[in-house]
């Protein structure tokens, strides 16, 4: 994933987002399908959609009350995204006017305020996204008296404020219950992190290099040879001369030792660089296991590590196919060499000690390491506020550009 | 299976080849029609979907179906509570109908 990959606007709800591709671009926010690419930056959908919407400037001539804020939130959501990658500390202040059956209260944005705005856009305010990920300068500029309302506490302000109304506004946007990175609702929740699952490449199997694959030792089997009384573990066949496929008399070794026909072993290098017999690594693999926290410094088996997974499967790794016979039990000849890969299992840092010895006693311990379980929370900072579940980050943390959506 | 909290019960599973196989893992699934429901395991979903990484990104091509079938045995054996996956309803209500599409994130290593 690319953070630098262009959004996309939908020219409906005006959200930048990643569209879904089913398999033509929908928006992710309204499913329409009027939906754009931002790449020209000469020619940015957003500028046409403010001057259509004419939303500019008129703040304060909106009618009073709800409608006000309402308004006045939408501006900021709008153009605060828009702009938020120019967004300066020394913009303009802006005035949020709140009018309620107690009376009315403004809030003050802007001038010395983190927050600030673009020069020549007095009414800019950056998302909430934006200013939740960023911290306040020192507020040296703050003078005393001012309401200056910054970061979290004015997210916490708005929200309770939404929260605590049911605004005509939200008629529209529980459809999918996402409003930008705020959701609304469950499923919203779940889509956003699916999204972030999907866009997280750190468990997935790296797969070996052409030039790696190219260089493996290559042996075209003839009459005597050794490896013929092996079997190819892949498709589980014993090597023989007589093939129909000439290329099944050509044998891949692996630097672990473990012998396939070529064919077999080639597709899966190309989609994970490891022995599929005991995880040998030919290109540094992701840890399916992240090592407790406190181990992280300790030793030297960590992804980026060309022998992160060689080590232990090495020493062993040659004897391997002698070994399962020995061992004989139902698991060893299932699994095969894959009870090497055993030595860099860790257990999770929650774990007693008690409970994996009482595990290791009663199971195989090759099955208790393969099978493991969910665990969806990846959201970098969650909250529950004003009764509204609400994602808070940074748009680079959602991995997905922030995406507004008011009507 | 002896002491195993699911003596007796008998579950169907599903196993869906595609044509990469063995080189991308089946999809499988406990069967949860006619009558037949999925066992009520820490990893296993109300709609049959089983969250084990040897499924998912640990998959091999040294596997086999016996070889799972074995693997999703002993997980139902060495299980001490039945219960549904704390996210179940969660995951149920949004989850793809082919269990490969579904990217879990595997921590537990005890059951």
């Amino acid at each position: 994933m690319s953070a630098r990959e262009p959004l996309w606007f939908c020219h409906e709800c005006h959200a930048e987002m990643r569209p879904l591709m089913v398999p033509d671009p929908v928006c992710a926010s309204c499913h329409g399908s009027f939906v754009e690419k931002m790449e020209n930056p000469a020619d940015d959908p957003r500028e046409f959609a403010h001057d259509f919407g004419d939303a500019d400037g008129d703040e304060h001539g909106a009618p009073g009350g709800v409608d006000a804020l309402l308004f006045t939130l939408q501006s900021v959501m709008d153009r605060g995204i828009a702009r938020s990658n120019q967004r300066t500390n020394t913009g303009p202040a802006v005035t949020f006017e709140l009018r309620s059956p107690n009376g009315s209260r403004t809030i003050r944005l802007g001038g010395g305020n983190p927050l600030g705005g673009r020069p020549e856009s007095p009414g800019a305010v950056p998302s909430m996204s934006s200013f939740l990920g960023s911290n306040p300068p020192g507020g040296q500029r703050d003078e005393p008296g001012r309401q200056d309302i910054s970061g979290v506490l004015m997210a916490q302000y708005l929200m309770a404020l939404l929260g605590n109304h049911d605004l005509p506004i939200f008629g529209g946007i529980p459809e999918n219950g996402r409003m930008g990175d705020y959701v609304f609702n469950q499923e919203a929740l779940d889509q956003i992190i699916s999204q972030i699952m999907e866009n997280s490449n750190a468990h997935r199997p790296v797969p070996a290099t052409d030039e790696i694959i190219q260089k493996l030792p290559r042996e075209v089997l003839t009459e005597g040879s050794p490896t013929l009384e092996h079997d190819c573990a892949v498709c589980k066949e014993q090597f023989k001369l007589e093939t129909e496929d000439p290329d099944e008399q050509v044998v891949v070794t692996l630097p672990c030792k473990h012998p396939f026909h070529e064919p077999c072993i080639t597709p899966w290098l190309k989609s994970s660089g490891t022995c599929p017999v005991c995880r040998y690594a030919l290109v540094p693999q992701p840890e399916h296991h992240p090592p407790p926290p406190q181990n992280t410094g300790g030793n030297g088996s960590r992804p980026g590590s060309p022998n992160s997974r060689s080590g232990p499967s090495n020493q062993t790794g040659s004897g391997a196919a002698n070994r399962i016979p020995e061992h004989g039990g139902l698991f060893q000849s299932l699994f095969g060499g894959l009870s090497n890969h055993l030595g860099q299992h860790r257990h999770s840092p929650l774990l007693k000690t008690g409970e994996v010895e009482h595990s290791r006693l009663h199971r195989s311990s090759t099955v208790d390491q393969i099978l493991t379980r969910p665990h969806f929370v990846l959201v970098p900072r969650r909250r529950r506020m004003g009764g509204i579940p609400v994602i808070m980050g940074t748009a680079t943390s959602l991995g997905a550009g922030p995406t507004i959506w008011i009507s | 299976m002896g002491d195993s909290l699911y003596q007796g019960e008998v579950y169907t599973l599903q196993f869906r080849f595609d044509p990469q196989y063995p080189i991308s893992s089946p999809a499988v699934q406990f069967v949860v029609a006619d009558g037949k429901q999925a066992p009520i395991h820490p990893h296993v979903y109300s709609n049959g979907h089983i969250c084990a990484s040897i499924l998912g990104n640990e998959w091999s091509p040294v596997l086999s179906v016996v070889a799972v079938c074995v693997t999703l045995q002993s997980m139902l054996a060495s299980c001490k509570k039945k219960e549904r996956p704390v996210d179940n309803d969660r995951y149920v209500r949004n989850a793809p109908e082919n269990p490969k599409k579904t990217l879990f994130h595997y921590d537990d290593d005890t059951v």
